[in-house]
């Protein structure tokens, strides 16, 4: 267990520091928050002569629309280009050598940052570096376009692994309209066209100390830190605007219905099965986040009836069934690699499991209580690496909060089996997923996984149109009809509603027979269909079907 | 948050980083072990003796968590051609089955629980089985762990399930280009010696495997004068030797492995090369590297890394050829120096890349590059010398290869490199690349890539 001590702000001396909100933090963290509104976390370890400073600011995939898709992640790899102060990158790139810095940057969804290590006796140099990259990057036109390269060099790295596109796809089906939201490596399109202007609207709406946090772990003294950072930082000027109101981010749609899809590789040598679905976030639903991660860890106990069935049998060569903590919707992703000849196999299976996961004896109380005390376990490790745990301090910072992180474990502690139950009712179980299949032409060919496992476009995409006279003869082809009746298979508790718009009662009248008759014949139960006829005189010449899940 | 899961999505789509984190999982392993191989120098304490014929190093360290290393020395001469992947498999079994006072239920409680971390790994320079646990559970974790070592359950469901896990990465490792161009490298450079032998195996030698085979494999090499046993915690020497001889005291002798570095030729230019349609090429190069654990190997262990900061200025900053490009040392028994790029302009990249190699040959490096250099470098050092781990299996390698004491003073072997000793032996090793090229072999114009560097 962390131990906790409120955390007393100095008022002597500290009128550049604001008081409030101050979070309660373990004893070797030491806080304060700029009047700027930058906030200021001092983790003292003294484990060897080094300091890491980490600048995170609340960006990433989650503030793009599609025209700014991959955006937040250029962004990041121009923070390491010329500013004011090493007007090149050669001149930066010189700083960071004669500084024997060790630095990087990442992008995901809800956070980006920037961190550097270096020598402890160093930390003063490394703050002024940090502030310069930070608060005066030149975006210089040249610069950007060879970066632009650089960073399709990594899109192409992530491509030449077949599992990229699995999840690619994934993300596509499961976040739908607002995958752009989602998606931190963009699009090429969008990458190769971004300009220096984009670039400064990004910085003028995100990168202000009022929206981000600056972290310095290692052997260093606070004091000499906060000193620093407020001589260097003090006068980085907040903006006038909350950006997350100014440009909110929409909410995830739930999703409509469950999809399947097969992602086909001929450089895939094992199949890879991967189902999500929209989880609990730290915004509404705190409280599942913490069950959430308590259900992970008891399905991952080698003892759990989950962990025997998959990976003991043989079944699969292994499962990762995990929660992403986020402020706006986490996943809740389901992968497995199974044995290529018992694909069908596992994916029933799952199904198997889903069903019972709320059952009282599919978990012991034991390892409730066991899940807990690994989380707590893993949790004093992680103190062990301050360059690296300085990372997850910010993931938190950035997808919950300080206080978030600073009660995990006491929260974790609290989860009850009836929470765990809550949680796979309201998330899991009988609720909409994506699940996606990634093989081979071979393999598919081979297990005959394709057909089992239907490639499925967005039902919405099934909007038919048919000119007036040809409007009942016009058959639907069979490959869609196939499509929409693996839809109805997948929904098992949905109704299929077939809408239909003609300009004359009798052509409404034999399309709705036609298609039944096509449907029933695909499989699909006829008490789940239902039609949704309408007149409309005024369209033309043109009747249209289209198809939805209720 | 499940970490491990969050960690696995990152890497595939969400998280995307400045600097390329993972060019190459198993180049990725031989430099993180090359950096594990240095330790601190004012770290005091440190200490060697012997129990029962054991060797043991012990550096006491007053953190919360201990970490205990069990090296097994012999690395791929311990099993023949047709039995690769016979060690990890039998530390892998070893590792999940369970043993005699903790069977296999009680063992996975236990551990799990009390975060007690049982691990095993097989290079082509030795094994380790390592055990890392908070100080609080330091008694039951070591008879945990030594119960495991002398009377394990070798349990046969475990061995199944580790053998089909095993091919199944074998064939997982083939689609990821980083990998396989990696095990393109190893073939091509150790054909016909000892050292082509794979550590995990083939498909084929691994299905070959027998539990009672594994077993007794072990039993062979798990003896007195093929182990090294590192400690860093907080634990007294006493409390050691009782616990080491208690476990331990009954091994058979065995017979003490030389350690003898033998690099591999690179006399004339060459190029390996194999199609695979992917959206770009991997492309990996070697040239000749002093014997493991010279002064000469520290040298352009620090030469290397100048030159992959020259490739980040000159392949990626200034020619934007590439997201990755690196140059390596590869530090293990039998090392050679590396040099890395992923790029969709395979000539262009090779050409600048080759040229910064004459020009370093010609002109030397530049003193200010060297003194730079040593202050990264220590920062790398000490940013792997963060935890009880890496501390423990830094000073085992180093005593495998030369002594414990080389990885204690490293600071001041690199503060002692001088410009003139950097010139030359980057000069006297760089003479001729072999090139291993995955890709479009479209792209490729031999002639650039098989050029003279000298």
């Amino acid at each position: 267990m962390k131990k906790f001590i409120a955390l007393i702000v100095m008022s002597i001396a500290t009128t550049a520091f604001l008081k409030s909100q101050t979070p309660n933090l373990p004893s070797n963290f030491f806080y304060k928050k700029l009047q700027n509104g930058l906030e200021v976390l001092v983790i003292e370890d003294k484990t060897v002569p080094l300091a890491t400073i980490e600048l995170v600011v609340r960006n990433g995939a989650y503030v793009q629309t599609p025209d700014l898709e991959g955006l937040a992640h250029l962004y990041e790899h121009m923070f390491f280009k010329a500013n004011k102060k090493y007007p090149s990158q050669e001149e930066y790139m010189d700083k960071v050598k004669e500084l024997g810095i060790v630095f990087n940057g990442t992008t995901s969804e809800e956070r980006v940052n920037y961190f550097f290590t270096l020598h402890n006796s160093k930390v003063a140099e490394g703050l002024d570096f940090m502030n310069n990259a930070a608060r005066y990057p030149l975006f210089l036109a040249e610069e950007m376009k060879k970066e632009n390269v650089v960073v399709a060099g990594e899109f192409q790295r992530a491509e030449s692994n077949p599992v990229f596109y699995l999840f690619y796809d994934l993300a596509t089906y499961l976040w739908g309209k607002e995958s752009s939201r989602k998606n931190t490596i963009g699009k090429y399109e969008v990458i190769e066209n971004a300009t220096p202007e984009i670039m400064k609207k990004i910085q003028d709406r995100y990168y202000h100390p009022n929206n981000s946090m600056l972290v310095i772990a290692g052997d260093v003294d606070r004091n000499f830190v906060f000193q620093e950072t407020e001589k260097l930082f003090g006068d980085w000027k907040p903006s006038t605007f909350n950006v997350f109101e100014k440009y909110p981010i929409p909410d995830f749609q739930p999703l409509p219905y469950s999809t399947s899809y097969v992602t086909l590789n001929d450089n895939a040598r094992l199949p890879y099965f991967i189902r999500a679905y929209h989880g609990p976030d730290t915004r509404n639903d705190v409280k599942a986040t913490y069950a959430a991660d308590v259900f992970s860890y008891i399905l991952e106990q080698k003892n759990s009836k989950f962990y025997k069935a998959f990976i003991e049998s043989g079944l699969t060569y292994g499962t990762q069934i995990g929660y992403q903590t986020s402020k706006y919707v986490g996943p809740i992703q389901m992968l497995i690699v199974p044995n290529p000849s018992k694909v069908k196999e596992a994916i029933d299976l799952l199904d198997e499991h889903i069903a019972m996961f709320d059952s009282p004896d599919y978990f012991s109380d034991e390892e409730i209580a066991a899940a807990k005390e690994i989380l707590a376990v893993q949790d004093q490790y992680q103190y062990e690496k301050p360059s690296s745990y300085i990372h997850t301090v910010t993931f938190w910072w950035a997808s919950a909060s300080l206080d978030y992180m600073n009660t995990y474990i006491e929260n974790l502690n609290k989860v009850t089996r009836e929470d765990i139950n809550n949680f796979i009712n309201k998330y899991i179980k009988n609720k909409n997923f994506v699940q996606g299949l990634l093989v081979s032409n071979q393999m598919n060919s081979m297990l005959g996984v394709g057909e089992y496992f239907k490639s499925l476009s967005p039902l919405e995409s099934y909007e038919l149109k048919y000119e007036d006279d040809k409007a009942v003869e016009a058959p639907i082809q069979s490959s869609v009809l196939d499509e929409i009746a693996q839809y109805a298979k997948l929904n098992p508790t949905k109704k299929l509603i077939v809408n239909i718009s003609s300009s004359k009662k009798k052509i409404g009248a034999a399309r709705e027979s036609k298609i039944g008759e096509d449907l029933k014949a695909k499989g699909v139960n006829l008490n789940m269909l239902e039609f949704n006829s309408v007149i409309d005189k005024k369209s033309s010449n043109l009747n249209t079907v289209s198809f939805n899940l209720k | 948050m499940k970490i491990i899961l969050f960690i696995i999505i990152a890497n595939i789509l969400a998280l995307v980083t400045t600097n390329a984190q993972t060019a190459n999982n198993k180049l990725s392993n031989q430099m993180t072990n090359n950096t594990k191989s240095k330790a601190q120098d004012n770290y005091n304490g440190v200490s060697e003796f012997y129990v029962d014929g054991i060797k043991v190093i012990l550096q006491n360290n007053p953190g919360k968590i201990i970490s205990a290393r069990v090296f097994i020395t012999g690395g791929v001469d311990n099993y023949s051609e047709k039995e690769q992947g016979i060690e990890n498999i039998a530390l892998s079994v070893l590792t999940s089955s369970g043993s005699k006072n903790y069977p296999k239920a009680l063992f996975n409680s236990i551990t799990e629980r009390k975060g007690i971390r049982i691990g095993a790994s097989s290079s082509r320079d030795y094994s380790t089985i390592s055990l890392t646990t908070l100080e609080t559970n330091w008694n039951e974790s070591w008879s945990i762990f030594s119960d495991l070592l002398i009377t394990n359950s070798w349990d046969a469901v475990e061995f199944k399930n580790a053998q089909e896990n095993i091919i199944a990465g074998i064939q997982q490792n083939e689609s990821n280009p980083d990998s396989y161009l990696s095990d393109m490298l190893i073939d091509g450079l150790y054909k016909g010696t000892s050292y082509a032998k794979d550590p995990e195996g083939t498909i084929e030698t691994v299905n070959a495997l027998t539990l009672d085979g594994t077993q007794a494999h072990f039993n062979k090499i798990f003896a007195k004068k093929k182990l090294l046993i590192v400690i860093v915690g907080n634990v007294t020497k006493e409390d050691l030797t009782s616990k080491i001889s208690l476990a331990f005291k009954n091994l058979p002798e065995g017979k003490a492995d030389v350690f003898v570095s033998n690099p591999p030729k690179i006399n004339q230019p060459e190029l390996t090369q194999e199609a695979r349609q992917i959206a770009t090429n991997y492309i990996m190069g070697a040239f000749e590297a002093p014997k493991s654990g010279t002064k000469e190997g520290l040298i352009l262990n620090v030469a290397m890394s100048i030159l992959s900061d020259r490739y980040f200025t000159e392949v990626r900053t200034k020619r934007n050829l590439s997201y990755a490009p690196q140059a390596f040392y590869s530090g293990n028994k039998n090392p050679y120096c590396g040099i890395y790029v992923s790029t969709t302009k395979p000539n262009d990249a090779i050409s600048v890349m080759m040229d910064e190699v004459r020009k370093i040959k010609k002109e030397g490096f530049l003193e200010k590059e060297l003194i730079n250099q040593k202050s990264s470098f220590l920062t790398r050092y000490y940013m792997g010398m963060e935890t009880v781990s890496t501390q423990a299996n830094g000073l085992g390698v180093a005593d495998l290869r030369t002594s414990w004491k080389d990885a204690v003073n490293l600071t001041e072997r690199i503060e002692s490199i001088t410009l003139s000793e950097l010139n030359s032996v980057f000069s006297n090793y760089a003479n001729a690349i072999h090139w291993f090229y995955l890709g479009d072999l479209e792209q490729v114009d031999e002639k650039i890539f098989k050029s003279s560097i000298k």
